[in-house]
């Protein structure tokens, strides 16, 4: 594999100066001159319709300047997301979940807005409501759309092949049903979003969104207003995970910011972000698999329902859903059958992951189930059955590249596959458990899937990289100017970043699908190249030497027909910038559309240590081996993989989300009761990079964001049957769920 | 409006205010002194974004009245280094990849201030128990532990 | 939230501002536990009288043959401190358990205590130690055992507007004694027990003479098993009769269903499990004086 200067090393991030010394502004931190504060009134019920809004004695309270409510929002549904339905009308006539919007207010202080809310009178008349996925859909269920008969929200359907021939063919067949939870995102920062229109009617609005580009276009979209006169800069952002797919607050703070003229700033509260954002879509997955003796797999049937909550948000994640079921297996007859379904709940949305994580803890699981089954070794079934290169993966694409078997060996090596820890004594039992995964990067063929950047060189030969990408925290501005200071030839402290201002860089798709070193990479690179192009023929001029005949590096250019004294980019430009005759500027720009939507592959392995007697689960390592094609920078894409281990586990053992079944309320709206892991419940981590350079992306390079959380629920739940024979079909595994299974048992 | 005075020292700078007798100390540091490094993310002292420095002692701001603060030392991520002059603990972070979102990284960076002023070479336990208190989403605490363990040994030579 | 904040400098001037606001104020110590709760509103208060910075009661010292912990001592010196590691032991275990390194600079122990919850950590050890707390009001100075400051599910009959308590009074452990604290959770910091069983024992020629099971949360208030004891006692110390006072524990407990934190059924199959390790470890220490 060839190595590189720049791209391949293990660079701290451009910005952590500014986050290590408390210097980065978030939404939360920015203050404009006369800004308001914007806080939200919500629904306390799950199911009702609002009769009257009666706003009167809010507005009258000094310091309220405007009040927001059904009584006078548009009417026209809100464009919530990329690939997402409009379905949902701001303050509307109704509200279908508790902590549904039913009024705002924008006033001079966070406080006053809380007065204000507490006088908004509002009747309600209260509907029945329905919570669980199953009974939803069952005649004489509360209706929570008009439109939407029995609450089906979306329906996908895939057939491939025989089914039933393929189960007549097996020698076993196997059937389980998987129930996964649902998840909150818990980034450390919440929604919040500026809004603020000038003299000239044009809107900035600063937020904590994933998509800066989208959000332009659906906020003029809303407001009827032209593009042109919308600006959405996204400072930095403190975590996202998905949850910041979605127009939340944007849409609420520039309407308020019409009304008052003034900016306005609203920011969720903790206990709104639990439970009135986004969350992970609950599921229920009936899968039932053919096999024949030797382990190839004959046919796959899946059924499932994905709790969409209140709105559906997306459709995104139920089809993914069915492809992680249904086509990371080499397997000729397939059906995947699903539905997302409303229930009078927190909406469900993107999450890392985006129901291939629920498809694989599925899959993941009943692999191990057959492998056991038929004696086979659950690596070897793996490598016999997992989809290859240049087989069709995921949405009709062939894959491009695999480096799984590496992931695999090295991963089984790391965490001593085969070997059990004799050691523990008493009540304590340790397992081990194995999982594959793959995910596509991007959505390509399915939503529109392209960015653009720029490369501006400056005077003195340093370099600026223009790119709308939204860095979340997943260090993609270092790891996107390591590529172009890569492909430019300069060092990589003559390039600098600007990102994610859609007055002053270009179109990005957003960070969402895994896909940002994928394909903004690729136009980054893209840009790159045509800067160095401009460059290269400038001197080529200059010197009457052939532009394809020489080449930058580190910041000097060599090659035919360069003087004996070098000649470094520095000069180059400076003559370019200053010529009497000749003068140029030299801007490289890309436009790069996903061209094969390459997957990342890996194998998640894990060790667990179970408390007979409590039925406490504790993971005692993690070893996680990703297929990464390329890693531009090792220590960003180690830290992805870490961060998503955190995730996993809270998935599969202790994010359980409470929700009070008589009112449909979340009764565990904030960090002491929902239990993302400390950094005292983290197992040891260690992650491997296998770098089998895929073809398709920016220097071979992959992406990881999604990758890494998808194998961590089904290794644990494999390590646990390992430990203790026992098989989990429902997560979180809760301590008292395996003590209960181990009392059964007996 | 009740109003108290509050004197204290801020990141080595005398300050007198003059405050609600309510504000919360999160509130004073960030919206009348502009430390807006302290962060706030729960409002319930149940995650540590908010954390600084009160004589000496890690606290969670957001519940902590500002008069409890009269006539002591406050220290938050400002008062910590400087561009140019980074704390090793600031270093290590950076070096080690310690940071992602940035969120959570002012208060975690004080709570181990904290530890190694009391102990100059913590174990991982001991480094993993005084980091408890601060919730990270993104990193998985992984590199922010070796990034501790690292600056302790920086500071120790 | 409050219109005043006043520090005292000494007990007598604490209590002096109470009786001058005549109910209106209110003492905070570490305000851990007070400040949230003013903060949503689920109560007011005029003002607060804060004592964290009246020096005599920020002290864990020896007073006579028992140990004194003031008013203002947090969570984190009980943890840290050598006196309460060696001669009480499963004290500084619990408040090592409460909350996080944050909660436990500011919180304070008696605060856990006047807080009133079944299962607050600091509090079921105290129980077992048979703690006892000195009030001063305008009547005087009085001494009660920990017990008879418990009103009723999360309300002390501490009158926190007119009284306020200054120490806490527990007896070190002898050589004959053995303590240890044990808790489940779902996580390892930052989480209310699920379960927590606070053990003291005393063991005199291979026998249990005495000891104080506590255990959170399976009643409103910190339970004393007595049952658990009763079997214990002059029973021959050893797994057998610690395995019989772990199923009396299980009997006599009430846990309740929480959607949160386990249900009845879990938390007292639990009961059993924790009561058996909390006694066996504290028979142990025991063993080993």
């Amino acid at each position: 594999m060839q190595e590189y200067t720049i791209v391949g090393k293990r660079l701290p991030l451009l910005d952590a100066v500014e986050k290590t010394t408390g210097r980065a502004l978030f939404t939360v931190d920015m203050d404009l001159p006369g800004m308001l504060h914007a806080r939200i009134l919500r629904s306390p019920y799950a199911h009702a319709r609002v009769l009257h809004v009666d706003a009167r004695q809010a507005e009258r309270l000094a310091g309220v300047k405007a009040v927001l409510s059904k009584n006078n929002a548009p009417r026209s549904k809100v464009p919530a997301t990329l690939g997402g339905p409009k379905e949902k009308v701001a303050f509307d006539e109704k509200v279908r979940y508790v902590g549904d919007e039913v009024a705002a207010v924008a006033a001079v202080s966070k406080d006053v807005a809380e007065e204000a809310l507490r006088l908004i009178k509002v009747d309600y008349e209260v509907l029945p409501a329905i919570f669980d996925p199953e009974e939803t859909t069952k005649p004489g269920s509360p209706l929570i759309h008009e439109d939407k008969e029995r609450n089906i929200a979306a329906s996908v359907e895939t057939k491939v092949g025989d089914t039933e021939a393929g189960f007549r063919e097996a020698d076993y067949v196997f059937e389980e049903t998987f129930r996964t939870s649902s998840q909150r995102h818990a980034s450390m920062e919440t929604h919040a979003s500026i809004a603020s229109f000038d003299v000239s009617g044009k809107l900035t609005v600063w937020s904590s969104t994933q998509l800066p580009f989208h959000i332009q276009r659906l906020l003029a979209e809303y407001l009827d207003i032209p593009m042109s006169k919308v600006r959405v800069v996204k400072p930095y952002l403190g975590g996202g995970f998905g949850g910041k797919l979605h127009m939340v607050v944007e849409h609420i703070s520039a309407l308020l910011s019409r009304m008052t003229q003034r900016p306005v700033r609203l920011v969720s509260d903790r206990e709104e972000e639990f439970s009135a954002t986004i969350s992970r879509h609950a599921s229920i997955i009936r899968l039932k698999v053919g096999a024949a003796r030797d382990g190839t797999l004959t046919a796959i049937e899946a059924q499932a329902i994905a709790n969409s909550g209140a709105y559906l948000s997306v459709t995104g994640p139920l089809r993914l859903v069915g492809e992680g079921l249904i086509r990371s297996y080499r397997c000729p007859n397939l059906k995947f059958q699903g539905q997302s379904v409303y229930t009078n709940l927190t909406p469900a949305g993107g999450f890392r992951g985006y129901g291939n994580t629920q498809a694989h803890f599925a899959i993941e699981s009943m692999v191990d189930v057959i492998a056991r089954r038929l004696g086979i070794d659950p690596i070897k079934f793996r490598l016999k059955n997992y989809k290859k290169m240049g087989d069709v993966g995921h949405a009709n694409t062939l894959i491009t590249s695999s480096g799984l078997e590496d992931c695999l060996r090295m991963g089984a090596e790391k965490v001593g596959w085969g070997v059990r820890d004799e050691r523990v004594t008493g009540a304590k039992r340790r397992g081990k458990g194995v999982a594959c995964l793959i995910h596509r990067n991007g959505t390509r063929l399915g939503l529109p899937d392209y960015s653009a950047a720029f490369v501006k060189l400056n005077a003195d030969g340093t370099a600026l990289l223009l790119i709308g990408a939204a860095d979340l925290g997943t260090g993609c501005c270092t790891t996107l100017a390591q590529i172009a200071a890569q492909e430019l030839g300069l060092n990589f402290n003559e390039i600098n970043v600007v990102a994610a201002d859609t007055d002053a860089t270009p179109f990005d798709r957003g960070a969402f699908a895994s896909a940002t070193v994928y394909v903004t990479g690729g136009a980054v690179k893209a840009a790159a190249a045509d800067a160095k192009q401009q460059l290269l023929s400038y001197v080529g001029r200059r010197l009457h030497a052939a532009p394809e005949n020489l080449e930058i590096r580190n910041g000097q250019i060599y090659g035919e027909g360069i003087p004996d004294k070098g000649l470094t980019v520095r000069e180059v430009a400076m003559e370019a910038s200053q010529a009497r005759e000749g003068a140029r500027a030299f801007l490289g720009e890309a436009s790069f559309e996903n061209p094969a939507a390459a997957h990342s592959f890996g194998a998640h392995f894990s060790e667990v240590e179970v408390d007979t007697e409590t039925g406490q689960v504790q993971v005692v390592k993690m070893v996680a081996v990703h297929d990464i094609g390329r890693a531009i920078n090792p220590m960003v894409v180690e830290g992805q993989v870490e961060g998503a281990v955190q995730q996993g586990i809270g998935y599969v053992l202790t994010e359980n989300v409470a929700v009070d079944q008589r009112t449909g309320k979340m009764l565990n709206a904030d960090f002491a009761n929902y239990m993302v892991l400390t950094a005292m419940d983290m197992p040891r981590v260690e992650v491997g990079l296998v770098e089998p350079v895929d073809p398709t992306g920016p220097f071979g390079a992959k992406g990881v964001g999604e990758p890494s959380t998808l194998g961590v629920a089904p290794a644990i739940a494999n390590a646990i049957y390992d430990a203790i024979g026992i098989r989990f079909t429902e997560i979180p595994i809760t301590p008292e769920k395996v003590f209960q299974a181990m009392r059964r048992r007996e | 409006m009740a109003e108290a005075l509050l004197t204290m020292t801020v990141n080595g700078d005398a300050v007198r205010l003059v405050v609600e007798p309510s504000a919360m100390l999160v509130d004073v540091l960030r919206g009348r002194l502009g430390l807006i490094g302290v962060k706030e993310a729960c409002g319930k002292g149940a995650c540590g974004a908010c954390t600084v420095l009160l004589d000496d002692k890690p606290v969670p701001s957001c519940v902590t009245p500002a008069m409890k603060a009269l006539n002591k030392n406050v220290l938050t991520i400002e008062g910590l280094g400087s561009p140019g002059k980074l704390h090793p603990l600031q270093e290590a972070f950076i070096d080690h990849g310690a940071v992602q979102c940035g969120f959570c990284t002012p208060g975690m960076i004080l709570s181990a201030k904290a530890l190694l002023d009391e102990r100059s070479l913590p174990t991982e336990e001991e480094v993993r128990v005084a980091i408890s208190g601060n919730l990270c989403r993104c990193t998985g605490y992984v590199k922010i532990v070796e990034a501790i363990l690292s600056a302790a040994e920086r500071m120790r030579s | 939230m409050w219109d005043e904040y006043v520090i005292p400098k000494s007990v007598e001037e604490a209590l002096q501002i109470l009786q001058s606001r005549e109910g209106e104020a209110r003492i905070i110590a570490g305000g851990t536990d007070l400040v949230p709760e003013l903060k949503d509103k689920a109560r007011k208060v005029k003002c607060l009288v804060d004592i964290s910075e009246i020096e005599p009661l920020r002290k864990i010292e020896l007073d006579g043959a028992l140990i004194k912990l003031g008013a203002g001592v947090t969570h984190a010196q009980v943890a840290s401190s050598d006196l309460i590691r060696e001669q009480a032991t499963l004290l500084a275990e619990a408040a090592s358990a409460v909350g996080s390194p944050l909660i436990r600079n500011q919180g304070t122990v008696v605060g856990n205590v006047i807080n009133a919850q079944p299962a607050a950590d600091t509090a079921i050890a105290l129980f077992s130690l048979c703690a006892e707390v000195e009030i001063l009001s305008s009547s005087g100075t009085r001494r009660v055992p920990i017990e008879q400051t418990y009103e009723k599910l999360c309300v002390s009959r501490v009158n926190s507007a007119l009284e306020i308590v200054t120490a806490l009074y527990i007896k070190g452990l002898r050589k004959d004694q053995g303590s240890a604290f044990v808790r489940l959770a779902q996580r390892k910091a930052l989480a209310l027990p699920m379960l927590n069983v606070a053990a003291v024992v005393t063991v005199q020629d291979g026998r249990f003479e005495d000891s104080r099971i506590t255990i959170g949360p399976v009643a409103p208030l910190p339970f004393r098993s007595k049952n658990a004891e009763a079997t214990l006692k002059h029973a021959a110390a050893g797994p057998e009769s610690i395995g019989k006072a772990a199923e009396a524990a299980a009997l006599e407990a009430q846990p309740r269903d929480s959607a949160l934190r386990g249900s009845a059924e879990y938390r007292r199959e639990m009961v059993k499990v924790f009561v058996r390790r909390a006694v066996g470890r504290a028979l142990q220490r025991a063993e080993q004086k």
